[in-house]
């Protein structure tokens, strides 16, 4: 179950977090959007990631 | 610098204190454990106010990208090579291989000029995070003229109520707060990644005749030197401060503490990760967030005293919304607690009376006092480097120690072999070139990093001296 969660935390690290800003940046993706996707990212990540990192999880 | 000590005291709590006594193989932890720490704990809050200041310094883009390449790595080698074969060989903390050469008595004093200065250091990250909580509350954060003036009174209030909340909290779940650091840190990188993209876009450089010409650095300069006068932070300084804002933590050794469960020397290779992922692009993209804020609202750039300074919450909210006001918040909050800790932990060695939850109260409460002031994170350039003035050169002293006690015929770690608790030669090794590098600091305006090298050699060579000639054999 560790696992999923791990992957499921990588996922919205990117697609939330990362990929958002690089997309604003090559003009495809506007400020707005961007700003409300990493908000939805960052309420995600502190969800989900507790549930396999919090107890030491993965290294 | 707290995030080593956050790095040490997790270590410590996962593998056993052995808080005097040599880590065993047993215990060691292999690579992995290393790069992880530092990836996760050079992107902090310090690093939201560093890296704008150094642009209201007046630093030049092409200086900075070059002069943080060459600090960091400098940085690094000092880890590798200066802290990294020391730890290994030795395993012990930086505080007991201290009292194993100065003595007790000496240490606790050590500790209590660590914990002030560390009491500073979490002071600074309490108005950091404090500048962040203002914004939904329409709260400015505004930096006195007068270095002991105090913000507004409505900041000034979330100081103290972020400061509470902070220092309780490290007192009561240091442990929980450590665990929600570790699980903050991947995301805090990606945030200060994006926080540079963000401020690109405002300021239309997100291409490469932009990105090439520098020309949307060059006017914020122009705006700085005309708001702040001419300053120049010139590429020597941004070296020289790259690779010393670290300074207690290799050259002063700190990092003792958390290398001594290396398995192997080499693995101070794992500091690069922290450089570079942290202080080199975290303190680029925070720049790059005051850039844009003056581009896009010059206004807002430039405080009540006039002039352009570092206000972390607004850069980040300027640039991501609630995104840039969470991240500020936890990076502060995060870098905070690991320091008010071991700021507690030595003052509870001069008054164990206290316990430890009080003494981290105390300890809190001095931080929070400090972080009223706004000028002490506004100076955090300048903090940084007599914070590495005054505890490096306990590094040199421990260098020769190290190396050189036998082949010079002075006795190794010299109070546990005398059975003496203050070893007078390392008290006047260290503190005489730190009593004139504070001279040349703030008597004679040297940029404080300057007098770290100086400081640690001379430390170096007159414990030498004066354990030759004062020390019993």
């Amino acid at each position: 179950m560790k696992k999923i969660f791990s992957l499921l935390s990588w996922v919205i690290l990117v697609a939330l977090i990362i990929i958002p800003p690089i997309l604003h940046y090559s003009g495809s993706l506007d400020l707005v959007m961007m700003k409300n996707l990493m908000v939805a990212g960052t309420v995600a990540w502190f969800i989900v990631t507790p549930l396999w990192m919090w107890s030491g999880g993965e290294d | 610098m707290s995030e080593q000590i956050d790095a040490a005291i997790q270590l410590e709590k996962e593998s056993g204190e052995f808080e005097r006594s040599r880590v065993p193989d047993s215990a060691q932890k292999g690579a992995g454990k290393f790069w992880g720490m530092f990836a996760g704990e050079h992107a902090a809050g310090t690093e939201f106010m560093i890296g704008p200041l150094f642009l209201a310094a007046g630093a030049s883009l092409q200086n900075l990208l070059v002069g943080l390449l060459i600090g960091n790595l400098l940085a690094v080698l000092t880890w590798r090579y200066l802290v990294a074969p020391i730890a290994v060989k030795s395993r012990y903390t930086l505080y007991y291989q201290l009292e194993r050469i100065a003595g007790g008595g000496l240490v606790k004093f050590y500790n209590l000029i660590n914990g002030v200065l560390f009491c500073f250091l979490a002071g600074a990250m309490v108005t950091v995070s404090a500048t962040a909580v203002g914004i939904p509350f329409g709260v400015e954060f505004t930096v006195p003229e007068n270095f002991w003036g105090l913000g507004s009174f409505s900041f000034t209030m979330i100081v103290l109520v972020v400061g509470a909340v902070i220092a309780v909290i490290a007192a009561s779940g240091y442990d929980t707060v450590a665990k929600f650091a570790n699980i903050a840190a991947p995301w805090m990188v990606a945030v200060f990644a994006a926080c540079g993209l963000v401020a690109l876009v405002q300021m239309g450089a997100n291409n490469m005749e932009s990105l090439k010409s520098g020309e949307f650095w060059d006017s914020a300069v122009a705006f700085v030197q005309e708001k702040n006068g001419s300053v120049d932070f010139g590429l020597g300084k941004i070296i020289i401060f790259s690779w010393l804002c670290n300074a207690a933590m290799h050259f002063g050794m700190a990092d003792l503490s958390v290398f001594r469960f290396a398995k192997k020397a080499s693995y101070g290779w794992a500091s690069s990760i922290g450089m570079f992922l942290g202080h080199y692009m975290a303190w680029i993209c925070a720049a790059l967030l005051l850039a844009a804020l003056i581009k896009t609202s010059p206004e807002l750039a430039v405080g009540a005293d006039g002039k352009v300074g570092a206000n972390p919450g607004l850069l980040a909210h300027k640039a991501l919304g609630w995104t840039g006001i969470i991240v500020v918040v936890i990076a502060g909050w995060t870098t905070a607690n690991p320091t008010i800790y071991r700021a507690g932990l030595a003052f509870q060695g001069m008054i164990p009376k206290l316990g430890r939850w009080g003494a981290t109260i105390l300890a809190g409460a001095v931080a929070t006092i400090a972080g009223a002031f706004p000028n002490v994170s506004a100076q955090l350039l300048g903090f940084v480097g007599t914070y590495g003035t005054i505890l490096g050169g306990v590094g040199g002293i421990i260098f020769v120690n190290h190396y050189l006690s036998n082949k010079l015929g002075f006795t190794h770690d010299y109070a546990i072999a005398h059975k003496t608790s203050f070893n007078t030669a390392v008290a006047l090794a260290w503190l005489i070139p730190v009593a004139v590098g504070l001279f040349m600091i703030f008597g004679q305006g040297l940029f404080a990093a300057y007098a770290v090298i100086p400081c640690w050699i001379a430390s170096a060579v007159l414990y030498v001296i004066f354990a030759k000639s004062i020390l019993k054999k």
